[in-house]
């Protein structure tokens, strides 16, 4: 899933201080989650908006609204809520960077007589899976040509910090990544899990240098099925 | 434990706000500790009172009353 940290509240108060009508736009699916901009966090940030801005004496108005997802259109066609939305001067969404553009982008197609205004109140982050309470770790990177096969299903492009291909370089110390004590070496892991599963030998070819051509490097990407295309 | 992590996390919303993390505070006191309870309520209290009331609630009120007149 994807996860994300709230914006700073200064940084949000900055970039909302001159409207005077704002909805806090939360969504339920990955940010709910990674509990970053689900419905309590929606409720908290207009609330704590409208307490600060209250302290400064500016008068505003902050509702709070929620959808299931901001990055599907099926979500948000509701007519009510459309109605708030134009009633709104901005729209403050903390959902991920794909939620925040894509309501963007769809509430200024069905919404023609004025602008809509879009901000984000969360700066996405990564990839990661909810390794226990109250922790999410990066997994993937979305490098389009998964390795996970050769490497016992231990992502050695998101988690090894080089992203390297051909097993640990000099810096793995004890299990651990030079960049950082706390984080694993990768390779230390995928040796581990090979070496469970009965495969070490895996490790010995020499692995290719990658191409990055299908990640983000090779320029923004689409994925099309035909089939469903109407 | 939780309420203690919750009441830490609050406390940084306060401050966030600028309302001040000391309006809030978290205390262990057993159901046998009588005079411990009544010393940590004068404590608050005191706490309060320096405090003054939420400016928040004073200026919402002023401004109903400019709305009124």
């Amino acid at each position: 899933m994807i996860t994300a940290d709230r914006k700073p509240f200064e940084e949000i108060k900055e970039s909302i201080k001159d409207y005077e009508k704002i909805m806090v736009l939360g969504c339920e699916t990955c940010v709910a989650v990674c509990q970053a901009g689900g419905e309590k966090e929606a409720e908290i940030l207009a609330s704590e908006l409208r307490l600060a801005f209250g302290n400064e004496g500016k008068k505003i108005e902050v509702n709070d609204e929620l959808v299931v997802r901001q990055c599907d259109d099926e979500f948000m066609g509701d007519p009510e809520f459309l109605k708030k939305v134009k009633e709104a001067d901005v729209i403050l969404s903390i959902a991920c960077g794909v939620g925040v553009q894509h309501a963007c982008n769809y509430f200024n197609r069905v919404i023609t007589d004025k602008p809509i205004r879009v901000i984000p109140g969360l700066n996405t982050t990564f990839m990661g899976a909810n390794i226990d309470v109250g922790l999410w770790e990066e997994r993937c990177l979305g490098c389009g040509d998964c390795v996970l096969e050769k490497t016992g299903g231990i992502c050695p492009i998101a988690r090894c910090a080089k992203s390297l291909l051909n097993g640990p370089c000099g810096g793995s110390s004890n299990g651990k990544c030079e960049i950082n004590k706390d984080t694993d070496c990768a390779w230390h892991l995928i040796i581990e899990r090979l070496e469970a599963l009965g495969e070490l030998e895996r490790i010995k070819p020499v692995e290719m240098y990658k191409d990055w051509r299908p990640s983000h490097s090779g320029g923004p990407r689409k994925r099309v099925r035909e089939d469903l295309r109407l | 434990m939780r309420a203690a992590k919750r009441v830490e996390y609050t406390k940084k919303l306060l401050n966030e706000i600028g309302l001040g993390s000391e309006r809030l505070d978290f205390f262990h006191i057993a159901a046998s500790e009588a005079p411990m309870f009544a010393e940590t309520v004068r404590t608050m209290s005191e706490r309060a009172k320096e405090l003054g009331p939420n400016p928040y609630r004073i200026k919402l009120q002023q401004e109903t009353k400019k709305d009124k007149e």
